[in-house]
């Protein structure tokens, strides 16, 4: 039973210590991504706009900047948009909600000195119901 | 029950899938890639994009896993237990120590599986398991180490029999199949000495007390099994019957529901309220699992959030899975029976529990249009995500990730729903008839009505939350 054990036991260590050997991508870390929809996200399409800044609160500007939209739960398409820029570092452009509930929007891109950045931002409560208010928005709303 | 006795399909007959079942080494050659599988699945939920949608672990298991799972249990039997990975560890650990203990017999009912089946609903809503795939890997761990652990120390299998949420889960809903393992003639079993189907297969001479092919680890005499209950398809009797008397037969689904002889291994149904307790949280626990995926939930959630005054979610889930598994079970179910009783005058007998199993059919269509609806809208999202886990090791010959592929349209999809739960709902209705007819012989409609009724409901329930517009969420405060 011991050697039973002592297997058990390695094989839990091992699982244990697997998240530390997770591959990691060499993107900007200095980035911050300001992400706001109009009119507030819900079923359909929207306008997204980016802000980029930098660790010293100045615009970044990009060369290339695309959205992903992805509901958490597995098994459902993504939604793409390749934003234009509207001023230096804001970027704009639609993007679809094609399902009510909790979504993420994976903002990337190449800055003008060639780095890559990619940033995630979530999107909770999504409401099915157009003139729903989602988590959110009610959350600001109610802060405000 | 005379199909019994001539068997009019077998699969085991069949070319090439008939040959491949009756190899001895048919169920590790499926249980081998599994373990493979859930191998791979585990280290992308772990070390893979923390994202859902692009992690195979989430992926795999909570959309493509539980769909071809129903719709195997739909159009053959409890394929996946036999196919079940979790085995494959125990089977080398019983190599090193083979385990000398039975299991308690206090534990030999279905309590435990249904108090773990409905853990394993409250664990998934409240984790948000469809929106982790590290969590998922650890659930995949976790049943892993469960099944390792239990069938280490207790001989047989019960893991399987007592244990394991999803086999109560396959093992209620296989009563709906099409197919089950059973005897071909039982004159043969009459005139068998040596019963291998359950015994095993001895070695001849002084080896006797070694096992060469073992018998029915859930404990299933073949000439007594009836249906598909506690079945894992395992095919051990297939390879043990020396007169070769086995067939993996059609039949009636669900109409092992409506018959109450000694069952091998089971008994009398109509003696185990821990089965009707299965097929009652089987079927609420389907609607429940299909209500928390809707919009209304969430004001519901917040209703009881604000009458208690908190904002503890898995204190906000419990009151929700016990309103959802005990008050409206207890009230329903409960109702039925009352009326049943006051309509037949008939106040003898548990009503309930005899007609508890005919929501069984109905909970498995509930199921299915859940299942089916993520399985068939996502179809083809396992391509892209597979793509860009090859090429996250340097793989590059699947090609760029297509993350346009998706599945059916939801609109295609929503007339298949409907149709499982109207396929469940006639499978629910016709369990109770055969009942009503069984036991209420002079006015089966009296007893037939109130759970008509009460199918009624459900089913229309059901399509009510289907068709309301999905909101996969997991916050709802």
């Amino acid at each position: 039973m011991h050697r039973l054990q002592r297997s058990i036991a390695a094989l839990l260590a091992l699982a244990t210590c697997l998240p530390a050997c997770a591959p990691t991508r060499d993107l900007a870390t200095d980035v911050e991504a300001k992400v706001t929809f109009e009119p507030a996200p819900c079923v359909g399409e929207v306008q997204c706009t980016v802000a980029l800044v930098g660790l010293d609160a100045q615009p970044l500007r990009a060369t290339t900047v695309q959205l992903e939209g992805n509901m958490n739960h597995a098994g459902m398409v993504p939604t793409f948009a390749t934003l234009q820029e509207r001023a230096p570092g804001e970027y704009a452009g639609p993007l679809r909600f094609t399902m009510g509930g909790d979504w993420f929007v994976v903002v990337s891109g190449s800055l003008e000195d060639g780095r890559a950045f990619e940033t995630t931002v979530a999107v909770p409560g999504v409401p099915a119901q157009p003139g729903d208010t989602c988590a959110c928005c009610a959350a600001e709303r109610a802060a405000n | 029950m005379d199909a019994r006795r001539s068997p009019q399909f077998d699969a085991l007959s069949l070319p090439l899938v008939g040959r491949f079942l009756r190899w001895k080494h048919s169920r590790l050659a499926v249980q081998v890639p599994l373990l493979l599988l859930a191998a791979a699945l585990v280290l992308h939920g772990l070390l893979g994009p923390e994202l859902a949608p692009k992690n195979l672990a989430t992926l795999l298991v909570w959309v493509h896993w539980r769909g071809l799972l129903v719709l195997a249990l739909l159009f053959a039997g409890n394929l996946f237990c036999f196919g079940c990975p979790l085995l494959v560890p125990r089977e080398l650990a019983r190599r090193i120590r083979a385990p000398k203990r039975a299991f308690p017999r206090a534990l030999r009912r279905k309590w435990l599986g249904v108090g773990l089946f409905v853990g394993v609903l409250f664990v998934y809503e409240w984790l948000d398991l469809w929106a982790s795939p590290a969590a998922t890997a650890w659930a995949i761990v976790t049943y892993f180490a469960a099944a390792l652990v239990i069938d280490a120390c207790f001989k047989g299998a019960p893991f399987c029999k007592w244990v394991c949420p999803i086999g109560q889960f396959n093992f209620i809903a296989s009563t709906f199949s099409p197919l089950e393992v059973r005897a071909k003639d039982l004159g043969t079993c009459s005139a068998c000495a040596t019963k291998d189907c359950i015994r095993g297969q001895r070695l001849p001479g002084p080896n006797l007390a070694k096992v060469a092919q073992r018998g029915c680890e859930l404990a299933l005499f073949l000439p007594e099994k009836v249906g598909n209950l506690d079945c894992t398809f395992c095919l051990d009797c297939v390879h043990a019957c020396p007169a070769d008397n086995v067939v993996i037969g059609a039949r009636v689904p669900a109409e092992e529901l409506a018959v109450d002889p000694v069952r091998s291994g089971i008994g009398r149904v109509s003696k185990r309220p821990d089965i009707a307790a299965l097929a009652v949280v089987f079927t609420f626990g389907a609607l429940l699992n299909a209500f928390a995926m809707v919009s209304p939930v969430y004001a519901f959630q917040r209703q009881i959030a604000a009458a208690l005054g908190t904002s503890n979610e898995a204190l906000v889930l419990a009151v929700l899975f016990a309103l959802s598994l005990l008050v409206a079970p207890a009230v329903l179910v409960g109702g039925a029976a009352l009326a049943t009783r006051a309509l037949t005058g008939v106040a003898a007998g548990n009503h309930a529990q005899r007609f508890a199993l005919s929501l069984a059919p109905l909970g498995f269509g509930v199921w299915l249009a859940h299942y089916c609806f993520h399985f068939l809208t996502g179809l083809w999202t396992f391509v892209p995500v597979t793509q860009s886990a090859a090429r996250d090791v340097g793989l590059t010959f699947l090609g760029a990730p297509r993350w346009g592929l998706g599945g059916l349209r939801e609109a295609l999809v929503w007339p298949l729903e409907v149709g499982f739960v109207a396929v469940g709902l006639i499978g629910a209705l016709g369990v109770t008839w055969r009942l009503a007819a069984r036991d209420f012989g002079a006015a089966p409609i009296r007893a037939f009505v109130p759970w008509a009724a009460l199918h009624a409901t459900l089913a229309g329930a059901a399509l009510w939350l289907l068709a309301q517009p999905m909101e996969m969420r997991g916050t709802f405060l």
